[in-house]
């Protein structure tokens, strides 16, 4: 083999492999999460929490079946020394994408002693359940 | 100090303030109604359960019934028959059908379970009953009554459902606090035994 031929297959392994581990990087990122157990699955981007990130603080997540039911659980912590006021609220999606009409998407009220740790916990309305999102806000007494 | 000035001042100073009271009332009745998410942040909360702690009983009883797995047992959906809602707070105005309501949709959704409403105390229709009649009654098809009347066709329940709001009162000197949760359990009526029994999630009010 030429040298210009022998360069243009050294750069072509070189982009696969730089692809590969490109790849590898993207699979683990996925399950990255923060102060997480094995398993726990990536949330940024089902979880809105716009107000309160800096006091009620999501640390991980888990995906579950509980006797064929999408569950749910959102682990917490107040990263403040003060009590935490907030809300949660979860919706629930198809295969498809769509939303599940059901009775559970309202808000409940919790309060998080400072420096507690807490769960947020969930079930699928159904067993058409796959997807969900959660919104979690502050409220006032 | 002249005597009209005397007798004026408290006269003015009254009608000063019913001026005041009156603008304020008349303000407090031309503020707009608003309307809001009924459990979000707008919403209120009172020394009683609030509407938002009623669909947080229901929630989380209804995800305690369905995760325990005894549903398994009986045949699905299987029928259920509403017993006893029982208040035993010391709150009159609660609405019992709100939280067993949404209990028995979310219920129904999973398609496990299915209510009769023709026993109970809850739901209850009583057309099924009257419709049985219809047989006798020469104004009606007689052929339709026969095919679409509960003649010997009616669902027999195989569980009961029962319900208490509950709450637990307690104070010191200066504080005062009620604590209210839902309790429901669950009898097979074919042998009487408690098959599921649970408690909602507690709620505290301190004032």
């Amino acid at each position: 083999m030429s040298s210009p031929s022998r360069a243009i297959v050294n750069s072509l392994v070189a982009a696969i492999l730089i692809l590969s581990i490109g790849s590898c990087n993207t699979a683990s990122n996925v399950y990255a999460t923060k102060n997480a157990r094995p398993n726990a699955i990536d949330f940024e981007s089902k979880i809105s929490n716009p107000f309160l990130k800096d006091r009620v603080d999501v640390t991980s997540c888990y995906v579950g079946d509980a006797d064929g039911l999408l569950r749910v659980q959102v682990n917490i912590s107040n990263t403040t020394s003060a009590n935490a006021l907030y809300m949660y609220k979860f919706t629930w999606y198809d295969a498809s994408g769509l939303k599940v009409s059901n009775n559970s998407d309202f808000w409940t009220r919790r309060e998080l002693n400072g420096g507690a740790s807490s769960e947020i916990v969930g079930l699928g309305p159904n067993k058409a359940t796959v997807d969900w999102r959660l919104e979690i806000r502050p409220w006032d007494r | 100090m002249p005597v009209s000035a005397s007798v004026s001042a408290p006269f003015s100073a009254r009608f000063v303030l019913a001026l005041v009271f009156t603008s304020l009332a008349c303000s407090a009745c031309n503020t707009p109604p608003k309307r809001i998410d009924p459990t979000g942040p707008e919403a209120i909360t009172t020394e009683q359960i609030d509407y938002s702690e009623l669909r947080e009983f229901a929630d989380s009883l209804t995800q305690e019934m369905l995760t325990d797995g005894f549903l398994n047992a009986y045949p699905k959906p299987v029928i259920m028959q509403v017993s006893t809602i029982e208040n035993k707070t010391s709150i009159s105005t609660i609405n019992t059908e709100m939280v067993l309501g949404r209990i028995r949709t979310m219920l129904r959704k999973d398609n496990r379970v299915r209510f009769v409403a023709t026993l109970g105390n809850d739901a209850r229709d009583s057309s099924v009953r009257e419709n049985t009649q219809l047989g006798n009654d020469p104004m009606f098809n007689q052929q339709q009554a026969a095919e679409r009347t509960a003649q010997g066709t009616a669902t027999v329940p195989m569980l009961s459902v029962n319900t208490q709001i509950l709450s637990a009162y307690e104070r010191t000197n200066n504080v005062r606090q009620t604590n209210y949760e839902m309790r429901m359990w669950i009898v097979d009526l074919r042998n009487g035994e408690t098959v599921w029994e649970g408690f909602s999630n507690a709620v505290g009010k301190k004032r």
